[in-house]
């Protein structure tokens, strides 16, 4: 009995492998050039954290002044959820991403996802110190994705979840995004070159309510938010829970913010709030849980 | 003695459909594999000048890719629990394992192991790999392999139910 099963499992075994649908797994596999390439990835823990390496005081931020339009720029000490290795340079407040950096991210977000990433994909640029995030629509599974990329390299993506909820001014947006969270866009934008999600109301974003447990217990982890902005805005900040704000960077009705999480202050990393600057005024949408 | 291939686009034109095909076994999902694979090869790569003197090359890439494998069996574990992720990443849907043919039973099975089990079965059924051979790709003593061993065919066998033999009948 036992040697027949053994038997019967190595011929299912081998006949199961044979069946795999792996062709063209195989195919990209063959075409990568593993002398030069290296994949980089901030899904895994990079490193062990150490005490030190939450070292709290010698990174300095830029600071949002409350409620202006304009970035008034402060020297900050980072809070210790800021990871101080893995995002050197990272900036709260985004700047204007150059043509060319835009276009070396498309590449390398594109030979990670295997997919081809034309500028008109791309709905969003963000420039953070060396780290460009684009949000652009993946004609392949028809989902709008969010890449971080750094140095020509592809760091992190993730599906931007744009599922709306019952609350007529907020929709689900937020995300960890560090390859989980994955969740199909609305049906009625599955098709189409430009996804046009169901549209927040004019002065509101996208946004939803996040609990610590959804920020990855990594030293790299990270937390980004990105979704629909109402057609009136034109500014939006978000309020972490460590006191911290960072910018977000508004375009062609989207926007998109990163920032560090952290594994033992993880709970600061957690947004609780969002300044929205609109053409009529600033106001705050609460996003505690 | 497997070949010693000397030039590593050789090597991976060689062996690349094999280690895809363990990887999938051992993570139970494509996607992963593929990750799994392309990490592995750029380990061995950035070796190759040690990798390919050695006296089994593949044995070696193989001990890679099952060590990473299990690490990225226990990343995802923990990453589903952190984020009470209740995406089925062993679902048919989502990897295209489940349902390869005629032992369905057995692959929902195997689905169902824990991945130290089924990097057993896989090396030993699969790869049929000795038990001193599974141990080194696993860096566990021979006494583990031989008990999960034990413990994964047990598993397998409440799905098992064997092909029935052509029955003869005796006409008067």
């Amino acid at each position: 009995m036992t040697e027949a099963f053994e038997s019967e499992l190595r011929t299912a075994l081998a006949n199961g492998a044979r069946a795999l649908p792996v062709d063209g797994v195989i195919a990209r596999l063959r075409t990568v050039d593993y002398s030069s390439r290296r994949r980089q990835r901030w899904i895994l823990p990079i490193t062990a954290v150490t005490g030190t390496a939450l070292a709290a005081a010698a990174l300095t931020v830029v600071l949002l002044s409350s409620g202006s339009s304009g970035p008034e720029v402060l020297p900050l000490t980072a809070p210790p959820h800021v990871q101080v290795t893995a995002y050197v340079g990272w900036t709260a407040i985004p700047a204007k991403a150059s043509a060319a950096s835009v276009t070396s991210a498309r590449a390398s977000c594109g030979r990670m996802m295997y997919v081809r990433i034309t500028a008109s994909d791309v709905l969003l640029d963000d420039l953070r110190g060396p780290f460009v995030e684009i949000i652009y629509n993946n004609k392949s599974d028809g989902r709008v994705w969010s890449c971080i990329s750094k140095n020509g390299h592809a760091q992190l993506s993730g599906t931007v979840d744009t599922t709306a909820n019952p609350h007529p001014d907020r929709y689900e947006i937020t995300r960890p995004v560090y390859g989980a969270g994955i969740a199909p866009i609305n049906p009625s934008t599955r098709r189409g070159t430009r996804p046009t999600p169901k549209q927040a109301s004019e002065r509101a974003i996208q946004a939803r309510k996040m609990t610590r447990d959804e920020i990855p217990l990594s030293p790299n982890s990270l937390v980004t938010t990105s979704g629909v902005a109402g057609r009136d805005v034109t500014s939006v900040v978000l309020i972490l829970k460590g006191g911290e704000r960072v910018r977000a960077t508004v375009q062609h009705g989207w926007y998109s913010a990163w920032w560090p999480g952290s594994t033992e202050h993880r709970v600061y990393a957690i947004p609780v709030a969002a300044e929205v600057l609109t053409t009529s005024g600033t106001h705050t949408m609460n996003l505690r849980r | 003695m497997a070949p010693v291939a000397t030039d590593f686009d050789e090597f991976v034109r060689d062996n690349l459909d094999g280690l895809v095909r363990t990887a999938c076994m051992l993570v139970w999902d494509v996607k992963e594999a593929e990750d799994v694979v392309q990490e592995c090869l750029f380990k061995v790569a950035g070796r190759w000048g040690r990798v390919s003197a050695m006296d089994d090359p593949l044995a070696y890439t193989r001990r890679v890719l099952v060590r990473r494998a299990l690490r990225e069996s226990a990343r995802r574990s923990r990453r589903r629990a952190e984020l009470d992720v209740s995406t089925p990443e062993f679902g048919a849907e989502a990897t295209g394992i489940v349902g390869l043919g005629e032992r369905d039973e057995l692959f929902q099975a195997m689905a169902e192991l824990p991945p130290r089990q089924r990097a057993v079965i896989v090396l030993r059924y699969f790869l049929d790999l000795s038990e001193a051979d599974a141990a080194r790709a696993l860096d566990c003593s021979p006494g583990t392999v031989k008990s999960n061993t034990s413990k994964g065919l047990a598993h397998l066998r409440t799905a098992f139910v064997p092909n029935e033999p052509a029955t003869e009948v005796c006409e008067p």
